[in-house]
Order: C-alpha cells, then structure tokens, then sequence
C-alpha cells in the first residue's frame, strides 16, 4: 500500500511532469487561459494516460520489443481519437476551447514517456495509480497557471466575473503572458524544492 | 524475413483492433455531433425568423438566379405549425468595406416585409463598420442597432440609404454596401416566394468611369453638351432638357496618394451636386482604390455644391487612406466651384 | 486563411502565427535543443524536412481517400502513424548517408515524431481546407518560424549563459521569461497580415 501510495505522490510533486521533469509542456500553455479549459485538458489528457498505461501494462508481455513505439503510438491515438469523440459529442464547447490540443495530446510526451518507461515493465495496478498521479499532477499545475491567467487576464474566475474588464491585463490571456507565468512558477518551485532540501540538510 | 513479417502482422493486428473500436465510439457519437451543429443552425434561423415553426433544408440553388452584388449561400423555407411557406430565410455574403456574411428573413407577404436581419461574419473596422453588427450601437434616428432597424421594413420599398434605412456615421462605405447586399438577398427572397415586387439589382461596379458612361449615369435623358471649359478644369459640359439647363459638369485632375486623379464632378441648377464619378485613378488597391466603388462616391450626391468638403465632418472619408481621400476632397470642392460656374455662365 | 496569396499565407504561418512563439506547439525540442545553436539549426532543419514532408503526405490521405470514405474520425491515427513512420524513413536516410549528423542528433532525431508542431501543422493545413499548394506552401513557412525560433532562442541563452540572472531563475525559469519577451516581440507582427 505505502509503495503505491508513493508511487502516486511522485507523479504529484516529486516528478511533477511539467514543473520537475519539464515534458508534456505545449499543451499546459496554450489551453489555460480560462480555469475550465485547463481542468477539462487535464482530465482529457488523464483519461488517455489512464486508458493508455492499463492497455499496455496489460499487454506489456504480448508487444514485441523491436515495435512496441509504433504499438504504443497506435493504442496512445486510439484513446485521444475516443476523448476527442466523446466530447465533441458531449460537451461541444470545451472540445471547441480546446481545439487542436485535443488530438495533440497523442504526441503529448509525458503519455509516451511514462508508458515507455512505466507501463511497459509493471503490474496494471502500478501503472494506474502512476497515471493518476501523473494526470493530477500535470492537471493542479495547469490549474494553478490557468487560475492566475484567468483572473488577470479576463478578471474572471470559472466563467464568474471579478475584476472589471477595465481592470484586466490581456498580456495574461495571450502567448507571452503564458510563458512568464510559467517562468515564474518553475522559478518558485525550484525556490521551494532548494530550500526543502536546505532544511533537510541542515536537519541532517 | 520470417520474423519482420510475424512483427508486421502483429502491428496490423494492434491496428486493426484499434480501428475496431474507434469506429464503435464513432457510430455511437456521430449522430449526437451531428445533431450540435444542426441546432446551432436551426436556432440562427429562428433569431430573424421568430415566427416560424420549423425550416425547411436548403433549397437546390437552381431554384434562384446567382447574385450580381453578393452571394447566395443557401436559401431556408420558413415553416409555420401545419408545414405553410411564411417566408424564406436567406443566407448570403459578399462585398462591404471589407467582406460581410448575413441572414435576412423574409415574410412571404406582398412586400416581403423583413424579419429579421444578423451578421454571421462580419470584417470591417473596428470602430467604422464593425458597429454595424454591434448590439450596443443604437442609432440616433431610428433609436434601433444598425441590423434591428430592418426588422418591419418593407423590402419592396427598396434599400435607399438615409432614405428607407439609417446609416452608421462614419462608415458610409459599409452601411451603403449592407444594403445592396440586402437588396440583392430581397430580389431573391422574392424569385422563391414568387413576389414580382423586387426588381434584380444592378451589379455594383468598382471600376472607373468613362467620360461618356458617367455623364449618362448622372444626367440621364438629358442632352449634354460641351462647353468652354473655366480654368483649372480639362472639360466641362452643360445638360439640358425642354425647359433649360437643368446642370452642369467639370472634370478635373489633381495629385492623389500615387499618381494623379482625375474626376467628373456635376451640380444641377439649386447648387446641389448631381453626381461625384471617378474617371482616373491609381492609388493602394484596398485603401485608396475603395473611391471606386459607389459606396464611397454617391455620399457626394445630394449635398450642397458650396460645402468645403477639405474641412472634416462634410463627408466620410475612407479609413485608412487618408491622403487619398483629402485630395479627393480638395478636387470635389474645387470641381464643384467650377462646376456652379459653369451652371450661372450657361443660364 | 484560404483567400490569402501564397506569399501571405507563408508569411503568415512563419511569423503572425508562429509554431512555438504564437502556438506554444513544440516547446520541448525549444527547451531541450537549443543549448547549442549548431545542434538547435540541425535539429530545426531535421524537423522542418519532416513537417513539409508529413503535411504532402497526409494531405491527400486525408481530402483523398479519408473524407471521401467518412473516415474523418481516424484522422489522428493515422496521421501519427504516417508522422512516425516518415520519421523512421529520414532516420534511415540519415544512417546511410549523413552518419555524422545522424549520430550527433541521437534520439532527438526519434523524439521528431513526437513534436507537437509536426501533427500541429499536418491538422491545421486539414482544418482550414487549403489547397495542396497551399498547404505545402503552409507547412513550409511553418518550418520557417520553427527553425527561426530555434535560431534566435539559442542565441538568445548563449547571452544569458554569462549573464547575472538571480538564483531562482537560473536555469528552465529564465528560458521562459526569455520566451515571453520573445514572444511578446513576435505579436508585433499581429497586423502584418489579415
């Protein structure tokens, strides 16, 4: 239990896919403009992760080595052709916010670097709680980003209004804003990993 | 060899069932995605078309003539509860300042009152014509937004700008263009519902004007004869019918943004221009080219012939291209100096 | 975009509506390869050769043989699977007769199928129903501002290499501000083309 537990926090914090081991990056910029569009890109892109690593964990004994990109590229496409479908259908304004970041989370490498290096050589239990906790880790990132560019950007907060527009930053909302919040917030996760790691080795 | 075509199979294999059953989400999905896009069309419809029931699919487009001033894009019976044509609904774009695409309802009535008008695109200025589509400008006259003034409007009555319908101010060129395009959706409203009430609109031209064709257009039956031209102009000539000189008209040159300009400028007899007509010029196609087209010169018709058109206010100049315009406006009103010379010298 | 010159529509993809700088698509080859301007050029050109050659490729796929059979709903499929398997044909090519510039990209080269701006732009040149022409013409000015953006950013970290940049934002943090101003730049050519 604590082995899965951990399994699941480091996808959390300690490897954070988008802070720690920067991958994964070009959608988390481009959809989180809004609090909505950047939980509903993280959700998409956590029920590909999810599907994805069961799939191939299960299967990991019948894929030949020498194809098994090719296999995983076919199985990652298949589940973001299924998300892309399912909200197109279900929930046509987030599939339009997103986009053409839908279908791009095929090349999204986090997707391919945990089933490359995770799913691939463990048990389907292990994998899913290690997709979970990738996918929530890369989701309360994009959330964090979308928060503060939504609210200086548009002055809103989930759609409700709170600072006047007057009042709004539209640097925020465009493709440069989204890059300097970002800065900033590897910038502060670095900051607080050193000092951690000072503290515990001055504990030490 | 052997195994590349074992590790081929397996590959084709993993595909294979892939495909299988993305194509079952796709049959389960498709007909709810299909069905999104009709109802965002149905409830466009409804918003010009409130009384009707239902709408019909869009018509075979032999059933109307092709548009000279815009393009129709599908034609929409409006339904009543019984399955009764009330009118049409038709979707059309084309030419204004920049490029608009609209939907305008029509009754089926004897003078195709309008229903509604909506832009579906619209690619003006900001500021100039984009108002056209805003839901917050409300005009002075009419106390409506540009596109809810048509609402109740008689199509038969024609698109007269500053007549039947109200401009934008300071954006001639896009209120002018919406509604040659509205005309030209109302002549085809009425070919469907059988109206003769529409006459086809004449195709809106964008091209210089010879001597001749503009002298024509501006005087009509009237006999035109040349006269001594004043100074500072190339030719003049008066117009005349059974009871006298009715006008009188000059062309002059002068320099405009590239190269030179050269236009016919008309009075009549009360000192009120008759007609503005370019007959040369060669300025920035999109910007100072814009003159050509008649949304811009017939603002000039019907002002009075003594207006200082250099000073701003007097007319509407085209965004963007304000040298040409200026110079325009100079050769305006010096034509128009000697254009009323020439109408006392001949009476 | 369709009613556009061939000029403009270059134009317009390499630089109003840049891969990286404008898109945010393929920021992992921007933050991994451009250390060096000499590997960033090789990896800008390997990826702009792909881009071109993906977007010839799935074009027709798609107007020819996908949409005509309804098979819309296969298009990332496949696309990502035609995407990967040109990416093992340059792999190839470049084995046999560039060995040193394949052996100096090492699983960079690999990593192409995985770009965003490739896919990026093979579904963008679909979406806004170009013509081939068009397309290609598309696809080029796209690998354009790709390979422009690649340039100028390993220009740009070489300076802050010996720059006095305070603690907390040495390294991936400056990159991104760097990135914003670059990008900020970039919207500058917002009213070049409509």
């Amino acid at each position: 239990m604590n082995k899965n537990l951990s399994i699941f926090t480091n996808g959390l914090i300690k490897e954070n896919p988008l802070l720690i081991l920067n991958i994964g990056l070009c959608s988390s910029l481009a959809v989180t403009t809004s609090v909505f569009n950047g939980i509903g890109m993280g959700f998409g892109m956590m029920f590909v992760l999810v599907m994805s690593e069961l799939i191939i964990s299960i299967f990991r004994k019948l894929i030949p080595d020498a194809i098994r990109l090719p296999i995983f590229i076919i199985v990652i496409a298949a589940f973001t052709t299924i998300i892309q479908l399912l909200l197109e259908a279900y929930m046509p304004s987030l599939s339009k916010a997103l986009g053409v970041f839908l279908p791009l989370i095929v090349v999204n490498c986090i997707i391919m670097g945990r089933v490359e290096s995770f799913a691939s050589k463990n048990s389907p239990l292990s994998s899913v709680i290690d997709a979970f906790g990738m996918g929530f880790g890369y989701t309360w990132v994009l959330v964090v980003i979308s928060l503060i560019r939504e609210l200086l950007g548009s002055g809103s907060f989930f759609g409700l209004k709170l600072i006047p527009e007057d009042y709004t930053i539209a640097f925020f909302s465009r493709a440069p804003g989204g890059f300097f919040v970002f800065g900033l917030l590897i910038a502060v996760t670095a900051a607080i990993k050193k000092s951690a790691q000072k503290k515990e080795g001055s504990v030490k | 060899m052997k195994q590349m075509i074992k590790l081929g199979l397996i590959l084709a294999l993993y595909a294979a069932a892939s495909c299988f059953c993305l194509s079952l989400v796709n049959m389960v999905t498709s007909p709810v995605i299909a069905g999104h896009a009709n109802e965002a069309l149905k409830a466009g419809l409804k918003e010009v078309f409130s009384e009707a029931q239902k709408f019909s699919d869009p018509l075979d487009s032999t059933l109307y003539t092709a548009g000279a001033n815009a393009k129709i894009d599908n034609v929409y019976q409006a339904l009543d509860g019984s399955g009764n044509v009330i009118g049409v609904v038709i979707e059309f774009d084309g030419k204004t300042y920049d490029h608009a695409r609209m939907i305008a309802g029509f009754r089926n009535d004897k003078d195709l009152t309008i229903t509604g008008v909506k832009f579906l695109e619209l690619s003006d200025s900001p500021g100039f014509g984009q108002r056209a589509q805003d839901p917050k400008e409300i005009l002075k006259g009419c106390g409506k937004t540009f596109y809810g003034q048509f609402e109740g409007k008689k199509a038969s009555e024609g698109f007269v700008l500053g007549n039947t319908y109200e401009a934008i101010s300071g954006a001639t060129i896009t209120s002018t263009s919406v509604g040659k395009l509205l005309e030209q959706a109302a002549f085809t409203a009425g070919e469907v519902l059988g109206s003769s009430s529409i006459k086809a609109p004449a195709k809106v031209r964008s091209t210089p004007f010879t001597e001749a064709e503009a002298l024509s257009e501006i005087f009509g039956e009237n006999t035109v004869n040349t006269v001594a031209a004043p100074a500072g102009c190339e030719k003049a000539f008066t117009a005349s019918d059974s009871s006298g000189v009715t006008g009188a008209a000059v062309i002059v040159s002068g320099k405009s943004f590239n190269d030179k300009a050269t236009l016919l400028i008309a009075v009549n007899k009360d000192s009120i221009i008759a007609g503005v007509r370019v007959l040369y010029l060669n300025d920035t196609p999109g910007l100072g080219q814009k003159a050509l087209e008649e949304s811009f010169y017939s603002q000039f018709t019907g002002k009075k012939a003594d207006t200082d058109f250099t000073k701003s206010g007097t007319y509407d100049a085209i965004a963007s291209a304000t040298i040409t315009s200026n110079s325009l406006a100079q050769l305006i009103k010096t034509g128009a100096e000697l254009a009323l010379q020439t109408v006392s010298q001949a009476q | 975009m369709k009613d556009l010159s061939l000029i403009s529509i270059f134009l317009k993809a390499m630089l109003v509506d840049n891969v990286i700088l404008t898109q945010y698509l393929a920021l992992c080859p921007f933050i991994g390869m451009t250390k060096d301007t000499g590997k960033a050029t090789g990896m800008g050109i390997a990826t702009s050769f792909v881009i071109v050659l993906a977007v010839a490729v799935t074009w027709p796929l798609y107007n020819f043989v996908m949409v005509p059979l309804n098979l819309e709903y296969l298009q990332t499929l496949m696309f990502i699977l035609v995407i990967a398997t040109l990416v093992q044909l340059v792999e190839f090519y470049l084995k046999k007769c560039a060995p040193a510039l394949y052996s100096s990209m090492g699983v960079y080269l690999a990593l192409i199928t995985t770009n965003c701006a490739v896919l990026g732009t093979a579904l963008n040149s679909c979406s806004e129903t170009l013509s081939y022409i068009q397309s290609i013409v598309y696809s080029c000015g796209c690998a354009g501002g790709f390979l422009l953006s690649m340039i100028i950013m390993s220009g740009v970290r070489k300076r802050t290499q010996y720059a006095p940049i305070p603690d907390f934002l040495k390294g991936t943090p400056i990159l991104f501000i760097a990135a914003g101003l670059l990008s900020l730049s970039f919207l500058g050519f917002n009213g070049l083309i409509k």
